[in-house]
């Protein structure tokens, strides 16, 4: 069953220069015990996608239109206390783009983890401070470590706190917001098979905000592709990974180099990721794209959906 | 380098630049330093011509603690006199046959008479205006006598002033005598001995101008008059004399003068005011220029340089920073005198600590920077790096650290002097404040000689302050306002 | 190394420090001073056998040496010699002035916090609106008026001005205690408390804006720290991530700046004690350079050198105690 229904989300920033269109009509659902994909390049909107969420929004955000339907109501309607009461924590957490800051310094991780619990639940602070224990032997880390402080950790240590206390209220939903960035190569596969762990054994609803295709590829049973605030393809991972019909998602995958078969050349993305203030007409796309028609430049693709499980946004497709 | 990439760094440096001036220009409250500074610049560049007079020449302009002239307008001020300087001119009020005038620049009167029974007196007046209802509080009277060739006679002379109601007092005496008498007495009202030759034995208990002479009506007309009086010797066959008299200078210090008043030695405060800006100007700008300076150096070469010379440098701010920093200031200055260049340099030697430390740790950051990497790498040497690569990145700081240090340089010497340790020669606000409270001013509610001071160089401060607020929110964008 | 290794280096530290000070103290003012303390208070029809009596009772006869290490050892029992002016133990005198100063400062310091404090967390909170705008310019103005100067204007208005006016003073313009004292303890601290109202106010007023100004710019940049982000995702009330997260971020660089504001404040009552004659060691510092009285000035100027010493070492060790990652060794 569907979780959380984002519909046609659009959320702009206030800048001296103008409204940045980061999210301009985004549609996307996570359903219930799957975790979705948001892939695309840096400032494509992912983040504010995620922020808007929760209703995070930096203090030159605002939300122009859309609905966030969770549990059988419109969060962008409701008023904050609500939101912070029940929602926050209580039933859609987040793990944050690099830990490193988002821990407070002074506070000892135990203690953060016990704020998350004590703030929405009714319980004693032992048995927050056991559950806190908890969490961390679920990511590994061990509860013996509940007392320490975050620059005691590694990168990744703190990473996989920050999951931990993401799970402290038993959440419905989780987002993760570029979960492994920061991290070296080794420390990711171990975060991400913690993650793909927790997420099969809780049966977790998640949404991962990432730019690294293959994470997405090995931790997530959708995918949304996005790019310059609009959602380019949107479908299961396998059937996009499988047959990609968007030329960016084309592009985006063929960019991963293969260590099976022969040497080949490494390709790219030509140009740059468009200015949000004054985006291309058309299909945002359309200067980057190799397959650029002349209705690419005037109309903007509609969301065609292609097989059970499958949307793209490219006059390409469909007709 | 090759000239393209000096070419990229002239353009960045001219954005970075036009950016900053940008933002500054967008912060009101940096403009308002600005403009406040311009004002400052302006009255100590055109210091002479913007002020009437030099304060240090010009004292005794009016009475001691003469209000602003401006008060005026307020009702119960309006009759206050303003300084009264006027030469009385002398014209026979009275005199026997045998005194004979000439008139010339000098009042020239020659007794001559072969009737040595009779005495001869000779009156003259001269009278001056005082056209306000307010007496003042003192009056001074100068002027020439010389009596000579004397034969064969005595005499005596004084000098009385009546006023409208009638009352003289009489504030020159000589007594008989038949010597030559050649002086020149300035009568001053306050003087101690001319009370006491009223007959007072506590001098401070009267003011003679307001209970003696300036009584009501107070405003008109006021005679000076000068009695002389020969009395010839007995017998023999003649007597003369002759006796020159200079005309009469009356000066009467007003209550109320010029733009700001006087102080306690009657200087004119508007003009010490003006003359303090570029002192303290240049006082502000130097000790902060000093401490910025050496501040940057220290925190440089300690940050860079690390090892035993940074820890050394270290304990040596630490050290400098426990010590108190007025009272070195005042012990230091007392032993090596009250010299403005002392004062400056001292407060740059002392206030150096807090930016060494803020800059050393940027320094440290800077270091592991990629670039300072590849100068290493290049084989540039040490000091080529520090000079090349790391000052020009703590620019933003130290600029923002000299603007912000200059109001407390300005206000560390204006604590200095008001406490009596700065230059003696110097005319700051310090001083200005230090006579105020010492000299009397707050009993005698003269407000105008402690205020602008103290309001100038809270101004001047506050221009810099400003000025280093737009600096620092512009280099640390996380201040920034919201539109 | 944990807290106490952290401490413990930091007390040698400090101890070293005081003893470099210590030397420092007496280089100034026996060695570097050219001027002959003996010109003050000995006669000059003085034999110079009495002169010399006088000198050995201070013991200025002895080479420099001998004096040195005399003044390192009194100095550990608190004996700074015998003033020139009085002719008592310094001590003594500074026994009863101490108190005075530290009443005056305590409550000038407290005063401040109170009001700045609250004050910059609340226009942080705001920030853009009418509050913070207004703290923003009494801060900025606060940081460019001299504090003598609203002294004086406090001392014209409040002393002078209203006894002219109304015939009494509203708050008294000098010493600490009327003449006579009451003898009735209540009205004593009374007393004191009005004569102690306008120098500990004017403090107040001079210094709440920085303060406030301080406190605001350490909020505001700790409110775009990321883990102010996470608290809010949390789920916390904004008076929550207010108070127990951004507030408890800055505490330590807080304490500092209050534990380090105490020498300056104590060093800075010297015009303050000038102007309202509060019979502080402010005062007598001043008293006692103008006199030429150096017993008195070095003993004071150690003590204002030993309080700041003392002060950086309570904010180290509260520093050490607020924000663990300093224990590790990393220098701030």
């Amino acid at each position: 069953m569907t979780l959380l229904d984002v519909v046609d989300l659009q959320m702009y920033y206030e800048t001296i220069r103008g409204w940045v269109k980061a999210v301009d009509g985004v549609s996307f659902r996570v359903e219930k015990g799957e975790a979705l994909g948001l892939a695309g390049e840096s400032g494509c909107g992912k983040t504010s996608a995620a922020l808007a969420i929760i209703g995070l929004l930096p203090w030159n955000g605002k939300i122009f239109g859309g609905q966030i339907n969770f549990g059988g109501k419109d969060i962008l309607q409701i008023q904050d206390q609500e939101m912070r009461k029940d929602i926050r924590w209580k039933k859609i957490s987040v793990i944050f783009q690099g830990a490193m800051n988002a821990l407070h310094p002074t506070k000892s991780i135990g203690d953060q983890i016990v704020e998350a619990i004590t703030v929405h639940e009714e319980v004693s602070k032992d048995e927050a401070k056991k559950r806190a224990g908890q969490l961390l032997d679920l990511v590994g880390i061990g509860a013996s470590k509940i007392n320490r402080y975050p620059h005691e950790l590694s990168g990744g240590m703190k990473q996989r706190t920050m999951t931990a206390m993401a799970l402290a209220c038993n959440p419905e939903l989780v987002i993760a917001d570029e979960p492994t960035t920061a991290l070296d190569v080794i420390i990711e596969a171990q975060v991400l098979s913690v993650m793909k762990e927790l997420q099969q054994k809780l049966s977790l609803s998640m949404i991962v905000i990432s730019h690294d295709l293959s994470m997405i590829a090995s931790v997530c049973h959708k995918a949304a592709i996005m790019y310059a605030g609009k959602i380019a393809e949107y479908g299961s991972t396998v059937s996009i990974f499988k047959e990609p019909l968007h030329p960016y998602t084309q592009k985006l995958i063929s960019a991963f180099p293969s260590i099976l078969g022969r040497k080949t050349e490494l390709s790219s993305i030509s140009g740059f990721p468009p200015d949000l203030l004054d985006p291309p007409t058309g299909c945002r796309f359309h200067p980057r794209c190799t397959y650029a028609m002349d209705l690419c430049k005037k109309k903007e693709p509609l969301p065609f959906a292609v097989g059970e499980d499958h949307i793209v946004a490219c006059h390409l497709v469909g007709k | 380098m090759s000239p393209i990439i000096t070419q990229e760094k002239r353009t960045i440096y001219r954005l970075k630049i036009e950016g900053f001036l940008e933002g500054f220009r967008r912060n009101r409250l940096g403009v308002l330093g600005i403009i406040l500074l311009l004002v400052y610049i302006i009255a100590g560049l055109f210091a002479p011509w913007l002020s009437p007079y030099d304060p240090q020449q010009s004292q005794l302009l009016a009475d001691a603690y003469a209000m602003p002239g401006w008060m005026k307008i307020f009702p119960q001020f309006s009759d206050y006199p303003n300084t009264i300087n006027v030469t009385a001119n002398w014209v026979v009020q009275q005199k026997t046959d045998s005194m004979a005038v000439e008139w010339g620049k000098t009042v020239n009167m020659v007794f001559n008479t072969t009737d040595t029974s009779e005495t001869a007196e000779m009156i003259m007046n001269a009278t001056f205006n005082y056209p306000y209802s307010v007496p003042p509080q003192r009056f001074v009277v100068t002027y020439d006598l010389l009596i000579g060739n004397i034969t064969n006679t005595w005499y005596y002379a004084e000098m009385v002033i009546v006023n409208q109601a009638g009352n003289s007092t009489r504030i020159w005496i000589l007594p008989f005598t038949d010597a030559t008498t050649e002086v020149s007495p300035i009568r001053d009202s306050s003087d101690a001995w001319l009370v006491k030759e009223l007959g007072y034995s506590d001098p401070k208990a009267v003011n003679v101008a307001r209970s003696h002479v300036f009584t009501a009506p107070v405003k008109g007309t006021y005679t000076l008059a000068f009695h002389l009086y020969f009395r010839p010797d007995e017998g023999t066959p003649f007597a003369s004399a002759t006796a020159t008299l200079g005309n009469a200078q009356v000066w009467i210090p007003g209550l109320v003068h010029g733009i700001l008043g006087t102080d306690f030695l009657g200087t004119d405060v508007f003009s010490q005011l003006i003359h303090g800006a570029k002192i303290s100007l240049a006082i502000g700008l130097l000790a902060a220029g000093l401490e910025t300076s050496i501040g940057i150096l220290i925190g440089v070469i300690s940050g860079y340089t690390g090892g035993l010379v940074d820890e050394a440098l270290m304990r040596i701010v630490d050290i400098l920073l426990c010590l108190p920093v007025l009272p070195l200031l005042l012990t230091l200055v007392f032993v090596f005198g009250k010299n403005v260049f002392y004062i400056v340099i001292l407060i740059g030697v002392f206030g150096w600590q807090g930016l060494a430390r803020t800059i050393r740790s940027q320094v440290l950051v800077l270091r592991e920077s990629s670039f300072v990497e590849s100068a290493v790498a290049s084989g540039a040497g040490k000091y080529y790096i520090m000079i090349r690569h790391i000052v020009p990145n703590i620019f933003p700081i130290a600029i923002s650290s000299l603007v912000l240090s200059v109001p407390a340089a300005i206000l560390t010497e204006a604590g200095l002097s008001f406490l009596g340790f700065g230059d003696p020669r110097t005319p700051t606000w310090g001083k200005m404040l230090n006579q105020a409270f010492g000299f009397g001013a707050f009993e005698k509610l003269a407000w105008w000689v402690a205020i602008p001071p103290g309001l100038a160089i809270t101004f001047l401060s506050l221009a810099f302050v400003f000025m280093g607020y737009a600096i620092d929110e512009i280099v640390n964008p996380r201040l920034r306002r919201r539109r | 190394m944990g807290l106490r290794g952290y401490l413990t280096k930091r007390a040698i530290v400090a101890l070293v420090t005081l003893f470099v000070i210590a030397t420092l103290n007496f280089m100034i003012f026996q060695v570097i001073s050219p001027l002959d303390p003996t010109r003050t208070f000995v006669d000059p029809k003085f034999t110079k056998a009495m002169r010399d009596a006088l000198l050995a009772q201070y013991g200025l006869l002895e080479p420099i040496q001998t004096r040195y290490i005399k003044y390192i050892t009194n100095i550990f029992t608190w004996n700074f010699g015998i003033s020139f002016a009085t002719m008592t133990p310094v001590v003594n005198e500074l026994a009863w002035r101490l108190p005075n100063t530290v009443l005056l400062l305590g409550t000038a310091l407290i005063g401040t916090v109170l009001v700045g404090l609250p004050l910059g967390m609340m226009a942080a909170s705001r920030r853009g609106k009418k509050l913070d705008m207004l703290t923003l310019a009494g801060g900025l103005f606060a940081n460019g008026v001299p504090v003598f100067f609203i002294q004086l204007i406090f001392l014209l208005f409040f002393s002078y001005y209203m006894f002219i006016w109304f015939g009494f003073q509203f708050f008294p313009s000098r010493g600490m205690v009327s003449i006579p004292a009451p003898t009735d303890p209540i009205r004593y601290a009374a007393d004191v408390l009005w004569h102690l109202a306008q120098p500990a106010l004017s403090l107040i007023v001079g210094g709440f804006g920085g303060w406030a100004l301080y406190i605001r710019n350490m909020m505001i940049d700790a409110l775009t720290q990321d883990y102010i982000t996470t608290a809010r995702a949390k789920g916390l009330s904004e008076r929550s991530v207010l108070y127990r997260h951004a507030f408890r971020g800055i505490l330590p660089p807080i304490v500092t700046i209050l534990a380090l504001s105490i020498p300056g404040i104590v060093t800075g009552a010297v015009i303050t004690e000038y102007i309202f004659t509060w019979p502080g060691i402010g005062s007598w510092y001043l008293a006692g350079l103008l006199g030429a009285d150096f017993p008195v000035v070095q003993a004071v100027f150690f003590l204002y050198a030993l309080l700041m010493l003392i002060a950086n070492l309570v904010a180290d060790l509260l520093y050490g105690v607020l924000d663990p990652r300093v224990r590790v060794g990393i220098r701030r």
